[in-house]
């Protein structure tokens, strides 16, 4: 299977340029029964975030005995992935990288001191997974569920993934199929300035192998698509505020 | 049993040291620990030693189906293991603990994603019959950084071991040699990737290599880089409740190429010595021999220290434990009386920015004789164990 990455006129195989992100949709408070709880689409990958709490600390929490509470569990559909049925996954190592990940992640931009003695439940399911990344997707709809909940964090935090050509041309937003007979991917959970740093990252994760003079330009291109994704997660909070305010004021 | 507590005074202190650029155990923010390798009777079994951390690795192979989704491929399945014999709040069984689970999966990433291992070699009948390679590696001692001792321990063990030799006669049958009737053969590696951890504190702004098990509970976010000596980046892995500036991991992972490069020259090395052993027919004598003094020094010199030294005076050379008589060149004290004088060198490895190959020399000399009387110590015991590798300059 040798498909071309990207053809003389610079589109790829489904059609972008090289620097340009799928198609992303989102919905807020989707569920009725949870604090928060968001839909993320973006390109073929369908994700579902929900946000439980802040709420006092369940009895196995407690057992714990640590500051705040931030469970996660993340769940793949057996319908999610291409082809047959999956195996539901238990006690996989896969996953509870997954969920680790994302606490580690979430833990680093949540205002911890608000939530003192309190739990915050993150469930993430995925419906449809395409493009090796789903710790990009879940990430995405993770912040989304939070913002929609009312959980205070510090900035917006948005992951990418990003490829590299075998003629060392960068690739925003790489799909399964380009993930598996391409080069190596790089995925990035990232957001804008904080503090002294210009863009800060929170997780960073190399699949393959690559040549390091090329760190900079894949890390680059990664860095732009967090950006470009933070643009489009804040357009559509701001949109959906906008429109619950409204619909509370003509309800009135 | 949990973890003991850590204190404020203990966080702080720690904290506080290391922005001045100081480090608890007396090194550089970008020094390194003793490094050893030793092998053991076993082909593909090996001992690691960073520091006081220990790890213990072990390769083996058994015929197995191959996946469906490459049929001509054997599989490799690393195995990573942490009881309460490396630290007594680590347990066994599922669920398995954050920390092991992270280990797993990066050296998963680092040894399998990245290709390391010719696994096309490892097929017998295409579709029907491959070799499982199996890496088991379990942890001895947690004194931090188990990440980078179990992937050295890794491939320094798959670079060792070899396999049972195996002749596909037509129509699907095939042939399982034993090692009087064919020699083993080894395992093809493309690359030897070697993992890199940086610990992160001030806000993710300073990296710290090599952590210990105190400085790893009190930083914020660890920087894992999986790098081989071709420069190509394996695995790069960032994690922890902290954010950092991309500026700092592309600088940790410039660090990082020269440390793999020199770590992996080391491994060759005592390959090598390893092999000539073997050929000469003195198997080692297995690790109850190198562990029966207290402390497992290491084996592993900087190069550059060597060569500015000119001419050494070599007083005492004692072997490592992959030898089994006592051979010529074995422990030659020349003379009792000018091994007071001796230092011992210690590893460190090079600042990122100066150009330390002139300060090495330096520092050396200032190493005082309080040094002495622990290498005589070390000189004496080794006479009868010939174990360690210990370079003693005037």
């Amino acid at each position: 299977m040798n498909h071309e990455l990207i053809s003389p006129q610079g589109l790829r195989i489904d059609g972008r340029r090289q620097n340009e992100l799928r198609q992303i949709s989102i919905k807020l408070g989707v569920l009725d029964r949870c604090d928060g709880s968001s839909f993320y689409l973006h390109g073929n990958t369908k994700v579902i975030a929900s946000i439980s709490g802040p709420k006092h600390p369940s009895k196995a929490s407690s057992k714990k005995d640590e500051n705040f509470y931030f469970n996660v569990r993340v769940k793949f559909a057996t319908f999610s992935k291409n082809g047959e049925r999956q195996k539901v996954m238990k006690n996989s190592k896969l996953l509870g990288e997954f969920e680790l990940n994302l606490k580690n992640i979430f833990k680093s931009v949540i205002l911890v001191e608000k939530y003192e003695k309190s739990q915050l439940d993150l469930n993430i399911e995925i419906l449809q997974t395409d493009g090796g990344s789903e710790i990009c997707a879940a990430v995405n709809a993770a912040t989304l569920a939070l913002i929609d909940a009312g959980i205070c964090m510090r900035e917006y935090i948005c992951a990418c993934t990003a490829s590299l050509t075998s003629d060392g041309i960068p690739l925003l937003d790489v799909s399964h199929l380009e993930e598996i007979s391409g080069g190596p991917t790089l995925t990035i959970a990232a957001l804008p300035r904080i503090g002294d740093h210009d863009q800060s990252v929170s997780f960073v994760e190399l699949s393959q192998k690559f040549y390091l003079k090329d760190l900079n330009k894949i890390f680059d291109c990664a860095l732009r698509g967090c950006e470009k994704i933070r643009a489009i997660l804040d357009e559509a909070i701001r949109s959906n505020a906008n429109e619950t305010a409204i619909s509370e004021l003509t309800d009135n | 049993m949990r973890e003991t507590i850590l204190s404020n005074n203990e966080k702080s202190f720690v904290e506080k040291s290391i922005l001045e650029g100081l480090r608890v155990d007396k090194r550089n923010l970008n020094e390194f620990r003793n490094l050893g390798l030793f092998f053991g009777q076993d082909v593909g079994s090996v001992i690691c030693t960073l520091g006081a951390t220990k790890v213990f690795a072990q390769v083996s192979c058994e015929l197995s189906s191959p996946r469906t989704s490459r049929p001509n491929e054997g599989t490799i399945f690393i195995n990573v293991e942490m009881g309460p014999m490396a630290a007594p709040h680590l347990e066994v069984g599922f669920p398995l603990s954050d920390s092991c689970i992270q280990i797993n999966r990066i050296l998963e990433r680092t040894l399998r994603e990245s290709r390391c291992v010719d696994l096309e070699s490892l097929c017998i009948i295409a579709e029907e019959k491959v070799w499982n390679l199996r890496v088991d590696i379990a942890v001895l001692n947690h004194e931090g950084n188990v990440m980078d001792c179990s992937c050295i321990a890794a491939v320094a063990a798959l670079a060792h071991f070899k396999r049972p030799d195996v002749t596909t006669t037509g129509d699907g049958e095939f042939i399982i040699h034993s090692p009087a009737e064919k020699d083993l053969v080894p395992i093809v590696l493309h690359h030897y990737p070697i993992c890199v951890t940086y610990a992160l504190f001030d806000d993710g702004k300073i990296p710290v290599a090599d952590p210990t098990a105190l400085e790893e509970r009190v930083s914020e976010a660890s920087l894992v880089l999986a790098v081989n000596s071709y420069k190509e980046l394996c695995c790069m892995n960032l994690t922890g409740v902290s954010l950092t500036s991309p500026h700092l991991i592309l600088r940790c992972s410039e660090m990082a190429a020269e440390r793999s490069r020199r770590i992996v020259e080391f491994i060759k090395s005592i390959l090598e010595e390893d092999e000539a052993q073997r050929a000469k027919g003195n198997l080692p004598k297995g690790f109850a021999e190198s562990i029966a003094l207290s402390n497992l020094p290491s084996n592993f010199h900087n190069e550059e220290i060597v060569e500015k030294i000119e001419q050494p005076e070599i007083v005492g050379i004692a072997e490592s434990s992959s030898h089994g008589e006592t051979s010529d060149d074995e422990v030659k004290i020349i003379d009792d009386n000018t091994v007071t004088s001796g230092k011992w060198i210690e590893v460190t490895s090079e600042d990122e920015d100066s150009s330390s190959d002139e300060e090495m020399p330096e520092q050396t000399n200032t190493r005082t004789s309080q040094d002495a009387p622990k290498t005589e110590k070390k000189l004496h015991s080794n006479e009868s164990s010939e174990e360690e590798k210990t370079i003693v300059l005037k």
